[in-house]
């Protein structure tokens, strides 16, 4: 298909597109338009809707309700073939190469050029073509005959990218690319930017660094709960003004008012390190008080929480827990000095999809429900019933099987089995995400009651509005230290993302 | 600061309850007739088993008696007492292939004992026992620790034990009067009362061996069903993780599931050695795949669709009453693995196709 590359208007539309998961609604009528030849940024709080926004445009799913426009061409289903055919191109951070292949065979999948008239693979022109990008554009030398898994991050990203360009593409899709790459690799990046968007490239970049869009973008779109909220010039925007706009400021009563006094400390951390995560992080954990942590992909506030459980072992430093100290901690350990941890990926790592709700409701509780190793079922149901009812789970009944439930459902079941268990700390790994505005009242208000049992509650969330609403204090960690300290009660949710995402002004105020 | 209660979660009961009343008695013919379904599909393989009764009972009046019907248990005993340990290596999420073998070669290690070491059962018993524990636990060092797969690690013990049975004799069987490979004569007999386990019955009607088996299913489906230990297991196999991180030991979970697999195994190959009589180095040729396709049609019993030691049971106890009844009607001996793997394969597909719609 040829097109004229530098006709003016927009490489991309999307008007009032309208997206369900589950009953879940992703985006609730968002318009994005990127004009040709300029790089166009995509900003937006954790379920706003960018992921499903991409998804969208690369033929992953289909949308519910709007148009999608690409070169001025109205498309009515796209698949990811006939993206590719369209000239965009996605470079995710690290997925889609297979690591078993060569460099040269992931570069050429499926479009393996062959020796004019006969079946043979064309050895030397690949070589010569991939060799000529990388050099061109990178500078660098990557045989084709490197295998993927024995590449850096930073050089899958680069293979990625040579493959789009060897397609010479007309939209390029970047989704978080230096989420996983050192300053030196991201500069690198954005030199090759600004460089394919001067050859007529038109690039879509998402990231929630909002100094990248604030260096690299013509201009930026902020989505919010599924809808657009504004299309502004980076010329006369600042990255704080950006934050204020990411931040829905109309739920303000969704947060329950807590009257607790901290009691004495349940958790104390000094100088914890793992190296390549995280380094010197301190704090310390009162009963009855919810600690935020917080931070961007790759800041290390998940590695935190990882190694509070006994899931990772840190290379230095202390954890005492009510002032014994606790060395080499794993789960069972962890457990058994009453921690607790909701773990994120609940599909995977909270619920056993082919027991029953029931089954489920009960796992990390069932001491409780246990006399001289034999299960007291009545009482077992009883929970699993009151479980059901409390948190309003949707379900046939507790003899269902999770599976047959809703992805929302699924995490509310792994919640309520988390927090019906008796536990003196609880480290909640972005407890809300996914589950709609209901249940995260809801959701809410256990965390509260069980801080005031007298529990102390680590949540770590990236919703920072969610944090600064039911948290005592907030922890920010950015590239593996802890940058800020914020008193909830005296911060904003600007104030906390303009720290997490190393705005400019918070580096330099840390030196 | 408020004090700590029992319940970790205050609650307040739902409402709901009127309207939930009214809404099913709006939906009652769909609903009973979803019932009916649900209660037919949990019920099918009971169903079939006492058609497959009444059926052979009229073709052939003799089927019914007592004594033929104790034969029928007396039959699968073995092969429901090893299903049982694949049950609960199946419910770890893991498989043990090894099982067969551990049987045979257990077989073996009885006639030894007694033959050549000249031990009376007291011994032999616990000996026997032991060494299929440690099989077991060899299994679950080689999946737990060194993270071997458990088909390929349960597969290599399974060549391991073939070969090993046939060292201590160089390869022959072993019965009174045996030349050992170094031309001496084993003195030792089988005790005799080792050879009631397999041919005394209780009041001249239940052999001993079904009376293992009942315990055997007792105890198991008493653990796997109704206390936190049996929990645990299912929830190591369904997920892992979550299992470790609600504070499972899963490790020590895995290893217990693939010991109980390997002393099941083992009381299997003693109940063999005390019906033969003799060490026989072909024994427990089809056991392996006989227990496996037990595990798998009890997927369909009670419509659980997942590994149960009832289910198990039910299902070898099933195949056992169907190669019977085909027998007493004359039907030809190589019918019999036709007969077994149709019963298997009508059974996974009532568990996963006409079973998955309702749950």
């Amino acid at each position: 298909m040829t097109l004229p590359a530098h006709r003016p208007g927009a490489a991309l539309s999307f008007s009032a597109i309208v997206k369900h998961f589950d009953g879940a609604q992703a985006l609730a009528g968002a318009s994005l338009t990127v004009p040709r030849g300029t790089v166009h940024g995509l900003v937006g709080q954790n379920g706003a809707g960018k992921s499903t926004l991409i998804k969208l445009l690369a033929g992953l799913h289909q949308a519910d309700d709007g148009q999608i426009e690409i070169d001025g061409v109205e498309h009515r289903t796209l698949t990811p073939h006939l993206v590719e055919t369209l000239g965009i191109h996605f470079i995710h951070q690290d997925r889609l190469l297979v690591p078993t292949f060569t460099v040269g065979e992931a570069l050429f999948l499926g479009r393996e050029p062959r020796i004019a008239g006969t079946p043979f693979l064309d050895r030397r022109l690949m070589q010569r073509r991939a060799a000529d990008i990388l050099d061109d554009y990178f500078g660098i030398r990557i045989p084709n005959s490197a295998l993927i898994r024995d590449l850096s991050t930073a050089e899958r990203q680069i293979v990625q990218i040579t493959r789009a360009l060897l397609d010479q593409p007309k939209v390029l899709v970047f989704d978080e690319p230096t989420a996983a790459l050192v300053r030196r690799e991201a500069d690198i990046l954005f030199r090759l930017i600004r460089r394919l968007r001067d050859e007529g490239v038109t690039i879509l970049y998402v990231s929630h660094y909002l100094n990248e869009i604030e260096a690299l973008c013509d201009a930026v779109t902020v989505l919010r709960n599924g809808r657009d909220v504004a299309t502004l010039p980076l010329a006369q925007t600042s990255a704080s003004e950006i934050a204020g706009l990411m931040i829905a400021r109309d739920i303000g009563e969704m947060f329950p008012k807590r009257d607790v006094v901290p009691g004495h400390d349940i958790l104390k951390v000094h100088g914890l390190q793992l190296s390549g995560k995280y380094h010197d992080v301190s704090f310390s954990l009162r009963r009855g008080e919810v600690l935020g942590l917080t931070g961007l992909l790759g800041s290390g506030a998940k590695d935190v929480l990882r190694t509070l459980f006994g899931l990772d072992q840190a290379d230095g430093g202390t954890i005492e827990i009510d002032g014994q100290p606790a060395r080499r901690l794993d789960p069972v350990r962890a457990a058994q000095r009453e921690l607790a941890l909701v773990p994120e990926d609940r599909r995977r790592n909270g619920v056993a999809l082919d027991m029953t709700v029931g089954e489920n409701l009960t796992l990390s509780s069932l001491k409780q429900f246990t006399r001289f190793g034999f299960l007291e079922t009545a009482r077992e149901r009883g929970e699993a019933d009151r479980l059901i009812a409390r948190l309003e789970i949707k379900t046939a009944g507790r003899d269902a099987l999770v599976r047959t439930l809703s992805g929302g459902n699924q995490q509310k079941v792994a919640i309520a089995k988390w927090l019906s268990r008796h536990s003196q700390i609880y480290l909640l790994d972005e407890p809300t995400v996914g589950v709609d505005i209901g249940s995260k009242v809801e959701i809410y208000r256990l965390i509260g009651d069980l801080a005031e049992r007298g529990a102390g509650v680590i949540v770590l969330s990236s919703d920072l509005t969610e944090l600064v609403g039911i948290t005592d204090r907030i922890l920010v960690l950015f590239r593996g230290r802890v940058i800020r300290a914020f008193a909830s009660a005296e911060t904003t949710p600007e104030a906390v993302l303009a720290a997490s995402t190393g705005s400019s002004e918070v580096l330099r105020h840390v030196g | 600061m408020t004090a700590l209660t029992d319940d970790p979660i205050p609650v307040t009961r739902p409402v709901k309850e009127t309207a939930e009343r009214q809404d099913a008695a709006r939906r009652g013919g769909v609903a009973r007739r979803a019932d009916i379904a649900a209660g037919l599909r949990a019920s099918a393989v009971f169903l079939l088993l006492a058609a497959l009764l009444a059926g052979f009972t009229i073709a052939e009046p003799a089927f019914a008696n007592v004594g033929n019907l104790m034969s029928i248990l007396q039959g699968v005993s073995v092969v429901a007492i090893l299903g049982a340990g694949v049950t609960l290596t199946l419910a770890v999420g893991g498989f043990d292939l090894s099982i067969g073998a551990v049987a045979a070669s257990s077989v073996m290690a009885a006639s030894y004992a007694m033959i050549v070491l000249q031990l009376d059962v007291f011994a032999t018993v616990p000996l026997v026992l032991a060494f299929g524990a440690a099989v077991g636990l060899v299994n679950a060092l080689l999946i737990v620790r060194l993270k071997v797969p458990d088909l390929l690690a349960t597969l290599a013990m399974m060549f391991l034990l073939s070969g090993l049975q046939l060292l201590p004799t160089a390869g022959r069987s072993i019965s009174a009067g045996l030349v050992l490979p170094d031309g001496a004569k084993a003195m030792g007999v089988y005790d005799g009362r080792f050879l009631l386990i397999g041919r005394y019955s209780l009041s001249g009607v239940v052999p001993v061996s079904v009376v293992l088996m009942a315990v055997v299913a007792v105890s198991l489906s008493v653990l796997t069903e109704r206390t936190r230990i049996g929990r645990l297991l299912f929830a190591t196999g369904g997920n892992e993780v979550a299992a470790r991180l609600a504070g499972a030991p899963t490790l020590r979970l895995k290893t217990l599931a693939y010991v109980l697999s390997g002393m099941l195994a083992a009381l299997g190959g003693i109940i063999i050695a005390a019906r033969v009589g003799r060490g026989d180095v072909s024994s427990g040729g089809s056991l392996l795949m006989d227990a496996v396709a037990a595990a798998l049609i009890g997927f369909a019993v009670l419509n659980l669709r997942r590994p149960n030691v009832l289910g198990t049971i039910v299902g070898a106890v099933f195949v056992g009453v169907l190669l019977n009844g085909l027998t007493m009607l004359n039907a030809p001996y190589y019918t019999q693995d036709f007969v077994k793997g149709a019963v298997l394969v009508g059974a996974l597909a009532l568990t996963y196709g006409l079973g998955r719609r309702t749950r």
